[in-house]
């Protein structure tokens, strides 16, 4: 039992380790303007408390950043959609193709595998071409489709 | 037998169902995803590699296999290949080593499972905080930098290093400990019973037994590692130290300049670079497979 004792220990450290940033993410959104800004820009050391707790940042966000919000429903909006959409393609398909074995099948299986070792400027002009083909620039669609199908859940 | 084999029995007899026959049936079921998928990414793939071959003009020639002459006698691409081709190794290594660690240590102690929850957690950060805050912890005037006065070119490696750790691990701790979960219990205290040693436990049965989780953990590492370019562009610029001049950064210069055939051939030639170490990799893990399955 000492043994398990050590681990537990040892891996609580190890999963605050992981928390250590986010930590001082929150201590910086919490301290005076000037301080946060000093580090932000590598001049001074994250501190681990700050030195004059306030909400001011907060406040300046909602108060003066009106299209905060819109921006946030944009993003969660489409977030969900691709989620949604993806998880319904990556079901019945994952079902397929672990249902079946076919040349056809493994052939699609792999190439779903390879799509997600390209670099993503390679895909970067040709959509925008294909995009100026169908009159689709400068809509947000075009930006968050091809996520919605990219294959990583599929296999 | 169980009662789900026996629903699963009387479902395969209903149906007749044959792995080997594929129904037109079913087709359908996959058409929308794959043709969505073709019109996305294949279709885009095709055009780059087709301007690949084709000369950078408003009205382009075909040139052949000039633009990947050109590319592979510029000394620039080489650096940038090694070096992304090196940091792809030491960085996944590392994480599959210390996963595997990590999720043994989380499975032999059941209350602390949901930890890995926690390690979950840097995933959902937005990229550029991430960025800013690793400029505050491993930055010129942080107390890392002032206790350990690294050199300056290996530590602004070492910091994309351990972002890329931090960021990646919990994923594949995650993934390995789900896989752990599945293997069946008694398949190990068999072993154990039969006298294997903890270490023979591990090599012989848990590691094949990961396999299939520990191709898909790298699948993810790399499609991520190729990703890396985005912190190291926000951390860096656009011109990196020379031990971080990654193939993307290389491509980025091109994309600057418009250049867009050589563009193309300097990212074919690298994805294929990566997919041919990944076709190695995963024949090399699947090649137990059919003695498994006979």
């Amino acid at each position: 039992m000492k043994k398990h004792r050590i681990l537990s220990v040892l891996m609580m450290l190890c999963s605050v380790m992981f928390l250590v940033p986010i930590f001082l993410l929150l201590v910086q959104a919490c301290s005076p303007l000037d301080e946060a800004m000093r580090v932000a820009q590598g001049m001074a050391t994250p501190k681990l408390w700050p030195s004059s707790f306030s909400l001011h940042q907060f406040a300046t966000l909602f108060s003066s950043y009106q299209d905060f919000w819109e921006r946030f429903l944009h993003d969660l909006l489409w977030s969900v959609t691709i989620s949604l959409v993806q998880v319904f393609l990556s079901v019945i398909n994952g079902y397929i193709l672990a249902k079946y074995q076919n040349k056809l099948l493994s052939l699609l299986t792999v190439l779903f595998t390879l799509t997600m070792m390209i670099p993503m400027q390679m895909f970067l002009i040709p959509t925008y071409r294909m995009a100026q083909g169908v009159g689709l620039l400068n809509r947000s669609i075009i930006l968050y489709m091809p996520l919605a199908f990219f294959p990583l859940g599929k296999i | 037998m169980e009662l789900g084999d026996e629903v699963v029995r009387v479902h395969h007899q209903t149906r007749k169902y044959n792995p080997l026959v594929f129904p037109a049936r079913d087709m359908l079921w996959l058409l929308p995803g794959t043709v969505m998928y073709g019109v996305c990414y294949v279709l885009p793939y095709l055009s780059a590699l087709l301007s690949s071959f084709l000369s950078n003009a408003s009205i382009p020639e075909y040139v052949g296999l000039e633009n990947y002459r050109v590319l592979l006698g510029d000394s620039f691409y080489w650096l940038s290949l090694k070096n992304t081709l090196l940091f792809l190794l030491l960085v996944i290594g590392t994480i599959l080593l210390l996963s595997i660690l990590m999720a043994h240590a989380l499975f032999s102690v059941r209350n602390l499972q949901p930890l890995v929850f926690l390690m979950l957690v840097p995933v959902f950060l937005p990229a550029s905080s991430i960025a800013a805050l690793w400029r505050a912890m491993m930055g010129n005037r942080s107390w890392l930098v002032q206790w350990l006065y690294p050199k300056d070119e290996t530590w602004k490696f070492v910091s994309l290093f351990l972002l890329f750790l931090w960021k990646n691990a919990g994923v594949a701790t995650s993934l390995i400990l789900v896989g752990m979960r599945k293997i069946d219990a008694s398949i190990l205290s068999a072993g154990e019973l039969d006298g294997a040693s903890k270490r023979q436990l591990l090599t012989k049965i848990e590691l094949p037994l990961l396999k299939h989780v520990m191709v898909f953990a790298i699948i993810y590492l790399l499609m991520n590692g190729i990703r890396i370019f985005r912190e190291s562009y926000l951390l860096y610029g656009a011109y990196p130290p020379m031990k971080l001049f990654f193939v993307q950064h290389y491509i980025n210069a091109y994309f600057a300049r418009l250049d867009y055939s050589l563009l193309s051939s300097a990212a074919v030639v690298f994805s294929h670079v990566v997919l041919g170490i990944f076709m190695i990799v995963w024949s090399i893990l699947r090649k137990g497979d059919c003695d498994e399955k006979a």
